[in-house]
């Protein structure tokens, strides 16, 4: 039996292991897209990742490779020299020739920790006090003073870069509208960046435009007309991708070393007086 | 989504901007090979799914480095394998092919199957027991080769990614294990008709 094995033509010896790995009992493959997809949502929904900064600045390569359009190349040095003329030196616009796809309220297939919490399918975090929000990171959790706008409905903590991030999220109210399809009208997020290393990209689609902008002395962007996908470096040198969480327009500023993210305000000039109102 | 089934590629860009249903869609497409790649090469049945998993959101995270136009399932695979080889190495496990020779015999056969006549039963189970013999006395690298290959069938590309090695020396690493196994398939037959004549 084993000499006929031993000595049977590869195609024989072949079938014979074939047959026996459709013999072996295998571990039973249950449905894996629901723990993982609840993992990744539990981190962030559209996160892909923090890697390390020789290969992740590949997908930025591929995104530039990406920009066609000469216009926007035109923009794009625009942007680059603008960033660098606001000390923002590590500010980089990526425009690309599509919108990316990005749907990061799409509503989660797997029921979320905290439903009742306002803004709990935007993967933000672990919804927390102020107190506790300012316990958890090594910076001044700040909020907007203003008149009318009150305090935010809820705060997330992630710890997804060094020293964390904090959310802020302000459901809709007179004055502030959600976009269609959210509840949320407003949402904050306070990171510490590194100020000389710190790099933020932002991926726009065609019409998107980048502005530069001076919040009460600090350098800033105003970025309208589409929606966005930031990167930006942490203090390890890491990239990290973040999808901008509600579509529209995004006042990205620095204050004090912390890198401050409004999206949702309706106009610039609103952009600009709740930034400003941020002590 | 659209009438007609996305392609792998298509669903590995939409993942990477950030729409998990895409990344679903892959997980749920690659989930059953994933986990037997992951009990292959982790040797624990137990662990196969844990470690899939673990590698499925590796994946995720990993996708800004994954070279576009390029095949999801090899890159998926090697994640995979990695991720349940350093399990088996921090559980101290040797890889063993967790299947004993005797679950094997008249059990799991796929669905579906023509049930055997009891004298292709009886000469399977044998060929197989003695497959199975002649593989537990091989190298964990030679078994590995021989499993991805033929236990999974998965293609040169799978298996070299699997394996972590150039996909150009598949070919002569199953070769050198198959010879290795003639060789152990040899030894076990001399030494079964030694044990013949002891118990005679």
């Amino acid at each position: 039996m084993s000499r006929r094995l031993a000595e049977a033509p590869d195609p024989d010896l072949a079938r014979a292991l074939v047959e026996l790995g459709r013999s072996l009992p295998m571990p039973a493959a249950r449905d894996l897209a629901g723990p993982v997809s609840a993992r990744l949502r539990a981190e962030g929904p559209s996160r892909p990742g923090v890697v390390r900064l020789p290969v992740a600045l590949r997908p930025a390569r591929t995104l530039r490779r990406a920009a066609v359009l000469a216009a926007a190349l035109l923009v794009l040095a625009g942007g680059v020299a603008v960033a660098g003329r606001l000390g923002l030196p590590g500010v980089r616009i990526i425009f690309s020739k599509t919108p990316p796809s990005i749907s990061p309220t799409s509503p989660p297939t797997h029921a979320s920790p905290t439903p009742s919490a306002p803004g709990s399918a935007l993967g933000l975090g672990d919804p927390v006090s102020l107190k506790e929000a300012q316990a958890a990171v090594p910076f001044s959790v700040r909020e907007p003073s203003l008149l009318g706008l009150g305090r935010p409905d809820a705060i997330y903590v992630r710890q997804d870069v060094p020293g964390g991030r904090v959310s802020l999220v302000y459901l809709a109210r007179p004055g502030f509208l959600a976009p269609a399809g959210s509840d949320v009208a407003l949402l904050i997020t306070e990171l510490q960046g590194r100020t000389d290393r710190a790099l933020v990209g932002k991926m726009l689609g065609p019409g998107a435009l980048a502005e530069p902008v001076d919040v009460r002395g600090d350098p800033g962007l105003w970025l309208h007309g589409a929606t966005h996908e930031v990167f930006f470096l942490d203090k390890e040198g890491a990239i990290v991708t973040d999808t901008v969480r509600l579509a529209g327009n995004v006042l990205l500023w620095r204050h004090d070393g912390v890198l401050l993210r409004l999206e949702g305000p309706a106009s610039k000039a609103q952009a600009l007086r709740l930034a400003a109102s941020i002590g | 989504m659209e009438g007609r089934p996305l392609e792998d590629a298509e669903l590995v860009d939409r993942a990477s901007q950030g729409d998990l249903s895409a990344y679903e869609e892959l997980v749920r497409r690659h989930q059953r090979v994933a986990v037997r790649v992951a009990y292959l090469a982790g040797g624990s049945a137990a662990e196969a799914e844990d470690a899939a998993q673990e590698a499925f959101v590796k994946a995720f995270r990993a996708l800004p480095r994954f070279r576009r136009g390029a095949p999801f399932r090899p890159w998926l695979l090697a994640i995979v394998a990695n991720e349940a080889r350093n399990r088996r190495r921090a559980a101290g496990r040797r890889g063993r092919l967790a299947a004993r020779v005797a679950a094997m015999q008249g059990e799991d056969r796929p669905e579906g199957d023509a049930a055997p006549s009891p004298e292709e039963a009886v000469l399977a189970g044998e060929e197989r027991q003695e497959l199975m013999g002649a593989l537990s006395t091989m190298r964990l690298e030679d078994r590995l080769v021989i499993a991805y290959r033929y236990f999974l069938e998965l293609p040169e590309a799978e298996t070299a990614a699997a394996l972590g090695c150039p996909r150009g020396t598949v070919k002569s690493r199953l070769s050198r294990a198959l010879g290795r196994l003639r060789a152990a398939l040899r030894d076990e037959e001399v030494a079964a008709a030694g044990e013949g004549e002891a118990d005679v």
